[in-house]
């Protein structure tokens, strides 16, 4: 395909016409089979949920909203919802931006380590951490104890702090992904000038990176208020809208309640989107135009290496000790309780089914669900047809949702003809390539966001045609998106729990499930055990796609993920 | 170039690890609400015992309830072992089960079966009061031996018990205190018992890990892991207090619309038998055959507070909301106090 094709010549083959039709409208038909995918496996669940929260046994009704609005247990659960949402939000962004800041422009030997750091959450379902914090600073956690301390985890602070830790990785690998694509010749020359480096990071890099900032901090939002683990075990007595949906459900089985529960939860989500669009409209920033250039190393100034490195070395000892905590756990008989070595969890072999099947749909959800967010993220960005804000918007309504709510959505949705899919592995992975969609999709955008599209337009001038562009120029540059996409998708799939515990068959147990299921008995050793087996195996993963990368001569560790 | 080749790689690989589940001949699936680990050792017991392999999910009873509801009518399984009376009865006036008169039940009372072979009770459990031996010992206290010694304010901020917005432990709870007390009385023995609670835990069986790991002193909890635990080292210690307990069935039931029926009914068989008996009373639930001791109890069966079960399922939804609007509203109450309190300062 390498070569630029003349323009039309009759008689020429099928294969020639065939291209020259894709050549014409390979975009549209893209943008017509993403629309379908998108309606059936996201909007139509979604409306199904919508239907339950109006049809009582009665036919239509509001009793439910009605209900919701008059006990005032369901709406501080909104409001504490909310202010967690926020503060989550707001401590993230700066922590991100702390790490994204030290891992791309401080000094090398740093960049490393606080990259693994900031990525190791991932390896791990959100709510060990609150298992975790329990083990360290619960009545008779471990820290506590030691220090003497009477400090109380069950509460505001402890559900914030879980969150922060789980979602850190969201945060840091979104803002990393805008600042390693920020041009660097522009700090370059500022600096040059005599530019101090606050001075360049506030007037120069923060700006650049905003949009993209706001992006992860819309995305950390809407990820922390679905998320049920941590506020579910940490919250004591305060009500959230997340566990209480998924409470609803599990506990009271009462789909209709559960249904507005959702409802109302996925409204604060879309009126921040919208502000998010408005806010953003206009600044669309091209900072290359052309290769980027490497960046010249330059000594990071104290001034903002030290509070930057007091905002993130505690975080990332939280991090580690979370983790020690879980390795702990997995060569000791209890926690806290009985501390004397065995070896009996981690050769304990009732998990490895569960994990190979996690495995297998991780591994399917993550390519599948790369390539239909790289796409997404193209046809949204280039495409030329109305409807392309909606698109977006249903295409990251999928981190909106909670969990649960979507999984009920998929078997009311997909347990009847057209679409018999409960029971089979593909509604899992389905359910996990459109939920989790929404991070393939931005690091696309934002990558599109800062390339300009003269580059294309140049190819085009030289006469290659659109499916040669598409090739050799979009997929190349898309490639860090696709590959950002995979590993998102990849590592929450493994960790997900909320929507596929609802979807799991007998028989085919899930890893995610299985921690759940032990970890929620008390069983920390085996949950720990079968956690830690899992973060090797991710690790396992990324390190042979780093292997395989390199050797393809595609450089994934700098291009972000 | 290399964009793509990894691109169509990746698609190959797709494509060819997604073939099909392969399905066993001799194999039902379950819904099973035990947990896990009874589960797990109750599917081999049966494959063992009839040749039928169990694959099995453990669910909590909600789950159950929920699938089944939203999978209706086309379920994803062919039984369910272990789930509420309150769901057991529900779903027979919606038509979700298959009736079968199973021979194996003829002589086990007719209090854990249903007259039309819809549901069958596997055994009982109930709930009890445990406490950490080593914190109890280190404060001084004694361990309570009724109910009412839990109202006492050295208790407060030391107790957890499950919520029943999530637990059909704690909503057997609730309504035993109802039933022990009447419904006027239980609700305010409940009320003065908040005053001590901590806070109310998502899952029946989470007061026995607290308590167990020390962060709490008393836990009003599932007997479900109780045994479990002490054997596995856990400073855990447990009692009746002397007005009582209240039980739940552990229902099963065959789905449906099996495919499997045949297999499914040899199972039920199973599950009527001594040997079945045997194996859900070592793992410390009553079982439906007399004369089998307990694994936690032993021998002689715990005193049981007097339970109208069918009254409790027909109220859910109002006891549901009863508790909510006493126990939840409550911190919502404190909170705008506090508030008011703070404008008024300023």
């Amino acid at each position: 395909m390498a070569e630029s094709v003349p323009k039309v010549v009759p008689g020429r083959s099928v294969w020639y016409r065939l291209r020259a039709f894709f050549n014409a409208n390979l975009i549209n038909l893209f943008a017509g089979g993403l629309f379908a995918l998108l309606a059936i496996f996201l909007l139509y669940p979604i409306v199904s949920v919508l239907v339950f929260s109006l049809w009582g046994d009665e036919g239509f009704t509001f009793s439910f909203y009605a209900e919701f609005f008059s006990y005032n247990f369901y709406y501080w659960s909104l409001l504490n919802t909310l202010i967690l949402g926020l503060a989550t939000m707001i401590i993230l962004v700066i922590i991100g931006f702390c790490f994204a800041y030290l891992t791309t422009r401080g000094p090398l030997w740093l960049r490393k380590p606080l990259k693994i750091i900031a990525l190791m959450p991932l390896a791990a379902p959100p709510y060990i951490f609150s298992i975790s914090l329990i083990t360290l600073f619960g009545k008779n956690g471990l820290i506590n104890n030691f220090f003497h301390l009477d400090f109380n985890i069950y509460s505001w602070t402890g559900v914030i702090a879980a969150q922060v830790l789980a979602f850190l990785p969201l945060s840091f690998m979104m803002i990393e992904n805008v600042l390693n694509a920020v041009n660097p010749s522009l700090e370059e020359s500022a600096s040059d000038m005599g530019a101090s480096e606050f001075r360049i990071m506030r007037s120069i890099t923060i700006p650049l990176a905003a949009p993209g900032m706001l992006k992860a901090a819309l995305l950390v939002f809407v990820m922390t208020i679905a998320e049920f683990g941590n506020p579910a075990i940490l919250g004591g007595r305060t009500p959230f809208l997340a566990p209480d949906t998924y409470l609803m459900i599990t506990g009271e089985a009462d789909f209709n309640m559960a249904s507005v529960l959702s409802v109302v939860l996925i409204l604060p989500c879309i009126l921040i989107f919208i502000l998010h669009n408005f806010v953003l409209s206009g600044k669309g920033y091209t900072t290359i135009v052309g290769k980027p250039t490497a960046a010249e190393l330059r000594p990071i100034d104290p001034v903002i290496k030290i509070p930057f490195l007091i905002l993130c070395i505690p975080v990332g000892i939280m991090v580690l000790l979370s983790f020690g905590v879980i390795v702990l756990g997995a060569f000791v008989k209890i926690v806290g309780v009985d501390n004397t070595f065995v070896i009996d969890h981690v050769l304990n072999t009732q998990s490895n089914s569960a994990i190979w099947n996690s495995f297998k749909v991780s591994l399917g959800a993550g390519l599948f669900g790369a390539l239909v967010g790289t796409l997404l993220a193209y046809v949204i960005m280039r495409g030329k047809f109305p409807g392309r804000r909606v698109m977006e918007m249903l295409a990251l309504s999928g981190f909106a949702l909670p969990g649960t709510v979507i999984g009920v959505g998929y078997i009311i949705a997909f347990n009847r003809p057209p679409f018999l899919l409960t029971g089979t592995i593909w509604i899992i992975i389905l359910n996990c390539v459109f939920r989790f969609l929404a991070v393939g999709v931005e690091a696309g955008i934002s990558k599109l966001h800062q390339i300009s599209v003269e580059i294309e337009e140049a190819s085009a001038d030289l006469g290659a045609d659109f499916l040669t562009i598409f090739f050799k120029v979009i997929l190349p540059i898309m490639f860090s998106a696709f590959v950002a996409g995979f590993i998102y998708t990849f590592m929450t799939t493994m960790m997900s729990l909320s929507s596929v515990i609802f979807l799991v068959a007998p028989g085919f147990d899930l890893a995610s499930v299985y921690i759940f299921l032990t970890a929620q008995l008390g069983e920390l050793g085996v949950a720990s055990a079968t956690t830690l087996k899992v973060i090797a195996i991710v690790v396992l993963c990324m390190g042979l796609l780093q292997i395989v990368s390199r050797k393809m001569g595609l450089n994934v560790k700098k291009q972000g993920a | 170039m290399k964009g793509r080749i990894v691109t169509l790689v990746a698609l190959a690989v797709l494509v060819v690890f997604l073939a099909g589940m392969a399905q066993a001949a001799d194999s039902i699936s379950a819904y099973m609400g035990f947990s896990r680990e009874v589960n797990e050792a109750l599917a081999k017991r049966i494959q063992e015992k009839t040749g039928v392999e169990v694959k099995n999910i453990t669910l909590s009873w909600g789950e159950i309830w929920a699938r089944i509801k939203s999978e209706a009518p086309r379920f994803n399984a062919d039984m369910v072992m272990s789930f509420g009376g309150a769901a057991a009865i529900e779903g027979t006036g919606k038509g979700y089960y298959e009736a079968y008169k199973s021979p194996a039940w003829n002589d086990i009372a007719p209090a854990f079966k249903s007259k039309d072979g819809t549901y069958y009770a596997l055994g009982t459990f109930s709930f009890l009061l445990v406490g950490n031996k080593a914190k109890l010992a280190e404060k001084g206290y004694a361990m309570p031996t009724s109910w009412k010694e839990l109202l006492d304010p050295k208790w407060k901020g030391q107790i957890v018990m499950p919520t029943p917005r999530t637990s059909g432990t704690a909503f057997m709870i609730v309504y035993s205190f109802l039933s022990l007390y009447g419904e006027k009385d239980g609700w305010k023995f409940q009320q003065d018992l908040d005053k001590n609670i901590a806070f109310y835990t998502k899952s029946g069986n989470a007061p026995t890990d607290l308590v167990g790991r020390g962060e709490y002193l008393l836990g009003i909890t599932s007997d479900e892991n109780v045994l479990k635990r002490i054997k596995d080292g856990y400073p855990l210690e447990w009692k009746v207090p002397k007005e009582g307990i209240g039980y739940e069935g552990n229902y099963c039931v065959i789905l449906k619309g099996t495919q499997k029926l045949a297999l499914t009914k040899k199972v039920v068989d199973y599950l009527g038998s001594k040997d079945c008996s045997e194996f859900v009373a070592s793992m410390g639930y009553m079982p439906p055959r007399p004369g089998i001791p307990s694994g936690l109890y032993g021998a002689e069966p715990p005193t049981y507070i007097k339970l109208d079960h069918a009254w409790a399922y027909k109220n859910q939804k109002k006891i549901m909301m009863d508790w909510k609007s006493k126990f939840m509203m409550k911190e919502a109450e404190d909170a705008k106090k506090a508030g008011d309190e703070k404008e008024k300062q300023q």
